[in-house]
């Protein structure tokens, strides 16, 4: 996958996301929705666009257990 | 030494080491009132020694950095010092500055905020006297033969350390804007701008020791340097929290002090990656170790015991106990004692010619005085912890309190006493080299 | 692989640089630790943040989101073709990223100024005080990287590799950041 199907699948996800808050906002599930799909493209940014996907497993997984670490404690906290 | 006024630098650090040995000597004092044997009550109250102790911590740091300046100086600028007759009018104008103070304290003359304490005529002669030291640095700087970042870091530490203290001069009618700006001076030094000075040194001790090309050392400390400086002067927002301020300090506050231990981590990690990257490997073991130990401690005792009682939460029960006490020690220690034992434990041996780096003084003295502090450190936050619980949570009386934290003196009184074991090793190491002779000119012979 | 990379990737060496990676991770921590002591100051006043929330238009947000993937996309584009010794496209690739920082930046103003002829300032409710302090730390990194990106152009013909891809590290940051506050503040309450 190129930089630019990288770039069109964002946009895409960032669609979908807004599209599922605007048309759903009384879901319970909305919240950790929402953030999962703002979690795939914050993996997607650093692997693709900041190159990651060749830096070493402890950076990967650095940034993957940053990821998880955010959307577990999100998901606890939220309302 | 590759000029003859670097020498300046010693006669700065050995008047800090005396001072140093008399801010030790005051704990003591304070360290036997709080065990209960408050025997020199008559002579040296309490708030005295407390006045007394901090303010010779302010004191002889500052001399270690402008001792440091001193030397750092005219090899970053590649020239003599400007003026060096007027570098000693000045030290000793300080010193008798500082001296008067502490004569005033135990007079009975002061102004009552806590380090702030010094007389107001004399905040001016401090002023004076600071203003002939950034004249005599700045113009050595300014006509130097080249321009490096570290020298340029380290003077907008010095003169940034000099306009804060201004704002504690100024007298407010309300309490909360009074607060407000008591924050400024020392709490915005140690948080703040007094990091671009340990910045500036840790720099050039890390070039000098590991050998690591300056380009890449300068290029990266300064950015951990500056994110450090940021949310220290953020972070300040965690004194801010229930003194009358709008609520978002609360926010600022917490989220900085969140910033301020990483960033601390990772400015250890830098040292360490530097120290591991270098392929130099200069016969001064002991500097190294001060100044990796320094990154390291600075993180613990500033960092991470900073943090524990910066967040909301807990410094609405903490602020103002010993919980403070225990974080103060061992960050004063270890982001600013260290590298000023680093800055001596580096330059001592090519001021004096002699190379007594590696003697069982100077190793002693490093792991005697850091396991002493770390279990001062473990005292203080016993008592704090204690403190907080019986005072402030369950309402009994402060003196009370203070009866049943008396046997955690014990330990800590102890522990100190390990600690002073350790500076009087590295003091007695400081009286080995002698004094500084221009026999011992040359560059550093590692570089060669 | 297409470029030089080396197959076995080493720990201390990502792409990019050691440091730039450190500074990533504590930045992210930071602004992680920001975002969820804001859920859960907004959980216990659910109705505030909602109400508040429903005050911001997500249009803005959504077309600053566009502007800023754009903008990372050219980066890593420029990226890609330094790699490949193709300055020139590097150079225009470089001024597209810029181009979406600013635009970034603009419509920020717009949204700014609308808040506050609104009276939605950083004292108004929680809810603000969190939109203000976020957005505008988040700013100030933009306004930062925005100046790495106007040195590697000026650069461009001199820099070394790794202070470029480095630079771009850092203008990617702001663009991580925003990807998780953009749906925590626009979207979610």
């Amino acid at each position: 996958m190129n930089h630019l199907a990288t770039y069109l699948f964002l946009l895409a996800l960032t669609a979908v996301s807004v599209f599922v808050a605007e048309r759903f906002p009384q879901l319970d599930l909305l919240p950790p929705a929402v953030m999962a799909l703002a979690t795939i493209k914050f993996l997607l940014v650093a692997f693709r666009f900041m190159e990651m996907r060749r830096g070493h497993l402890i950076w990967k997984a650095c940034l993957v257990g940053f990821a998880t670490l955010f959307l577990a404690f999100l998901v606890v906290a939220s309302p | 030494m590759k000029f003859k006024t670097q020498k300046i630098a010693y006669w700065f650090f050995a008047p800090a080491l005396l001072l140093l040995v008399l801010q030790i000597v005051y704990g003591f004092i304070m360290g036997f009132a709080h065990m209960g044997f408050d025997v020199l009550h008559d002579i040296i109250p309490f708030n005295t020694a407390r006045a007394v102790h901090t303010n010779l911590l302010v004191v002889w740091l500052l001399l270690g950095f402008m001792g440091a300046a001193h030397y750092i100086i005219p090899e970053e600028a590649d020239r003599e010092i400007a003026w060096p007759k007027l570098a000693y009018v000045q030290l000793i104008s300080f010193l008798l500055v500082g001296v008067t103070a502490i004569v005033c304290y135990h007079l009975n003359i002061w102004e009552g905020r806590k380090f702030l304490e010094i007389p107001r005529p004399l905040d001016y002669l401090v002023v004076a006297n600071v203003l002939l030291f950034l004249a005599n640095i700045g113009w050595t700087v300014w006509n130097g033969k080249r321009f490096t970042t570290t020298a340029i870091v380290l003077y907008m530490g010095l003169l940034a350390a000099a306009l804060l203290y201004l704002p504690g001069m100024i007298t407010f009618d309300n309490q909360t804007l009074d607060s407000f700006y008591r924050w400024w001076v020392v709490h915005l030094w140690v948080e703040g701008v007094w990091e671009l000075i340990m910045g500036g040194i840790l720099c050039f001790l890390l070039i000098k020791l590991t050998g690591v090309d300056r380009e890449i050392v300068e290029k990266w400390l300064y950015i951990i340097v500056g994110l450090t400086f940021i949310s220290g002067i953020l972070g300040t927002g965690h004194h801010y929290y229930y003194i009358g301020v709008p609520r978002y300090w609360l926010i600022v506050g917490g989220i900085f002090s969140a910033l301020e231990p990483l960033a601390f981590l990772g400015m250890a990690i830098y040292a360490l990656y530097m120290a591991r990257k270098g392929g130099r490997k200069h016969p001064n073991k002991t500097a190294l170790t001060w100044t990796l130990g320094c990154a390291i401690m600075s993180f613990v005792g500033a960092g991470f015991l900073g943090f524990a009682h910066t967040l909301p939460q807990v410094n609405l029960w903490t602020h103002g106990t010993l919980v403070t006490a225990m974080h103060g020690h061992l960050a004063f220690w270890g982001a600013y004692a260290m590298i000023v034992f680093a800055m001596m434990a580096y330059s001592m041996p090519l001021m004096t010619g002699r190379k007594l780096w590696d003697t069982a003084a100077s190793n002693y003295g490093f792991w005697i005085s850091n396991i002493g502090m770390v279990a001062m450190t473990g005292a203080f936050a016993v008592a704090g912890v204690s403190q907080v619980v019986l005072e402030r949570r369950t309402g009994i009386d402060f003196l009370e309190v203070q009866k049943e934290v008396e046997p955690h003196f014990f330990g800590l009184v102890l522990a100190a006493a390990l600690f002073t074991v350790g500076i009087l090793l590295f003091v007695l190491n400081f009286i080995r080299y002698g004094r500084p002779t221009d026999e011992a000119l040359g560059a550093d012979p590692a570089e060669s | 692989m297409e470029t030089d990379a080396p197959l076995r990737p080493r720990l201390l060496e990502p792409p990019g640089g050691f440091f730039i990676w450190m500074l990533v991770v504590l930045e992210l921590a930071t602004f992680g630790v920001a975002l969820i002591a804001l859920v859960i100051c907004a959980r216990n006043d659910p109705e505030t943040y909602h109400q508040s929330r429903l005050l911001l238009d997500p249009r803005y947000g959504v077309a600053n989101t566009v502007f800023f993937l754009t903008s990372g996309y050219f980066m890593a584009e420029s990226v890609r073709h330094f790699h490949q010794s193709d300055r020139p496209r590097a150079r225009r690739c470089l001024w597209l990223a810029i181009a979406g920082g600013l635009a970034f930046l603009g419509l920020k103003g717009v949204e700014y100024a609308d808040k506050i002829s609104d009276g939605q300032t950083l004292g108004s409710d929680p809810f603000f005080t969190w939109y203000w302090l976020l957005t505008v730390f988040h700013l100030m990194h933009v306004l930062v990287g925005l100046v790495i990106l106007g040195v590697l152009l000026r650069r461009l013909s001199t820099i070394k590799s790794e202070d470029f891809e480095a630079g771009g590290v850092f203008w990617h940051m702001c663009d991580l950041i925003w990807l998780l506050l953009f749906p925590l503040l626009y979207l979610i309450f």
